[in-house]
């Protein structure tokens, strides 16, 4: 079970009318417990816990402060290698991924291209809410991962961004 | 020729003025444009830019807005730290309900509603709308830009031909010149607890008042997605403010679309 399982286990637990869920998995045991204020994920194991502030309902769940402090994470260790190479652009929120500003215009960026912070990568739209999401390093984008006006999940990787 | 906004009248009736830095264009591309820019540049929460004609102005995804020079509001504000309760859907319902009280505050007698997400109704015809643009660094907003274009002075003959039968404006309803920048005044003083970090958002109660605006609520309705149409009963909103449609597979949540009513 990696980190992004993990989200998305709270988010079920914190959306649904139950308080706790506890699951084993290849020996690993995890409880996602619903406190009045926070959901608390606890790995029993190493006795390592990490806390998720419960946003007021209707909220965006917010970026979990320290996500490579969490036990799953040393579970794959693929997913770390990579994480050293490249940087992943995740989206803010749940809404329908856009490449470019218009449907006849150019796409902000493609594979290959050199980015820098502050450069827009692409729109993130919901409601209305058109979200340009911008590049925080420089690199090369290595991989773009959602294709052009596809819903995509809160946290969802993007892009994958070579860093320089 | 049409009169200009008049800045200094708007800076008179403001509440808190010190809130607001105001520019005024007489023309421009496009406010929300501008107002980007700016804030990339480092422009101050609560920038303000008014514009009496707009020759790019944006609605979603690129779509043009139709407007007559001095007839409109054409406004964009900056918005950079989000109250604590405010999430940035939010945002877009907690604007159109401002919006849609300071037109009945200033016009009494008429009643906005909401076509769902963002645009302002008035007996059935399209008055306004609105598009907001974040801006996100690592997961993070950075600034928000809230643009707003409302139909004020129009005639009928101000209207492009192919858009008559469905827009509107407060004159065709009033039968006079309503002014604009009290409406600007009325919806900038509601506005101003935007920029208190602790002011009381309660998602469910806006969510309600949205929906005691909203268009369509329990009609049958078609949304176009993008991807395609989806057609079916607009039961609710869910707790994040997407569209719920009771369809013949069940219930689809939608949460970017644009509503097409079909009789």
């Amino acid at each position: 079970m990696n980190i992004q399982e993990i989200r998305q286990l709270i988010r079920i637990v914190e959306k649904s009318g139950i308080d706790e869920l506890e699951l084993e998995e290849e020996g690993r045991k995890i409880r996602i417990r619903k406190n009045q204020n926070n959901v608390v994920v606890a790995s029993p194991q190493n006795g390592a816990s990490v806390q998720y502030a419960l946003p007021p309902a209707g909220a965006e769940v917010p970026p979990p402060a320290a996500p490579a402090s969490a036990p799953a994470e040393t579970a794959s260790g693929e997913s770390a290698a990579d994480s050293d190479k490249y940087y992943e652009v995740r989206s803010p929120m749940v809404g329908t991924f856009y490449r470019a500003p218009a449907p006849d215009a150019a796409p902000y960026v493609e594979v290959g291209d050199t980015v820098s912070p502050g450069q827009t990568l692409c729109i993130i739209e919901a409601m209305k809410l058109m979200n340009e999401i911008q590049s925080e390093v420089s690199g090369k984008i290595a991989k773009i991962l959602v294709e052009n006006a596809q819903p995509v999940e809160y946290n969802q990787v993007l892009f994958l961004i070579e860093k320089t | 020729m049409k009169p200009r906004f008049d800045v200094n009248h708007l800076q008179q009736r403001l509440e808190a003025p010190e809130r607001f830095i105001l520019h005024y264009f007489p023309q421009m591309e496009s406010t929300n444009s501008w107002l980007v820019m700016a804030a990339r540049n480092d422009a101050p929460a609560g920038t303000v830019v008014i514009a009496d004609a707009q020759t790019a102005g944006r609605g979603r995804l690129g779509r043009r807005w139709e407007d007559t020079p001095g007839c409109s509001i054409l406004l964009s504000l900056l918005v950079r730290d989000l109250p604590s309760k405010m999430n940035p859907l939010m945002l877009t319902y907690w604007i159109s309900l401002q919006m849609a009280d300071a037109i009945e505050e200033t016009v009494p007698g008429i009643h906005i509603r909401l076509k769902w997400p963002n645009d302002l109704f008035l007996r059935g015809k399209k008055l306004g709308g609105i598009l907001i643009e974040g801006n996100f660094t690592a997961n993070k907003p950075q600034f928000f830009v809230i643009g707003i274009g409302v139909n004020v002075n129009q005639q009928w003959n101000d209207f492009p031909a192919e858009i008559r039968d469905r827009a509107i404006s407060l004159r065709l309803v009033t039968g006079t010149i309503v002014s604009r920048e009290s409406i600007v005044a009325a919806f900038l003083n509601r506005c101003t607890p935007l920029f208190e970090p602790n002011i009381a958002i309660h998602p469910p109660t806006l969510l309600r008042e949205y929906k005691k605006r909203l268009l369509y609520l329990g009609e049958v309705i078609t949304v176009n997605t993008g991807k395609g149409t989806v057609k079916g009963r607009l039961t609710d909103l869910t707790p994040e403010g997407f569209l719920i449609l009771a369809t013949a597979e069940g219930d689809k949540i939608i949460h970017s679309g644009e509503i097409f009513y079909e009789t």
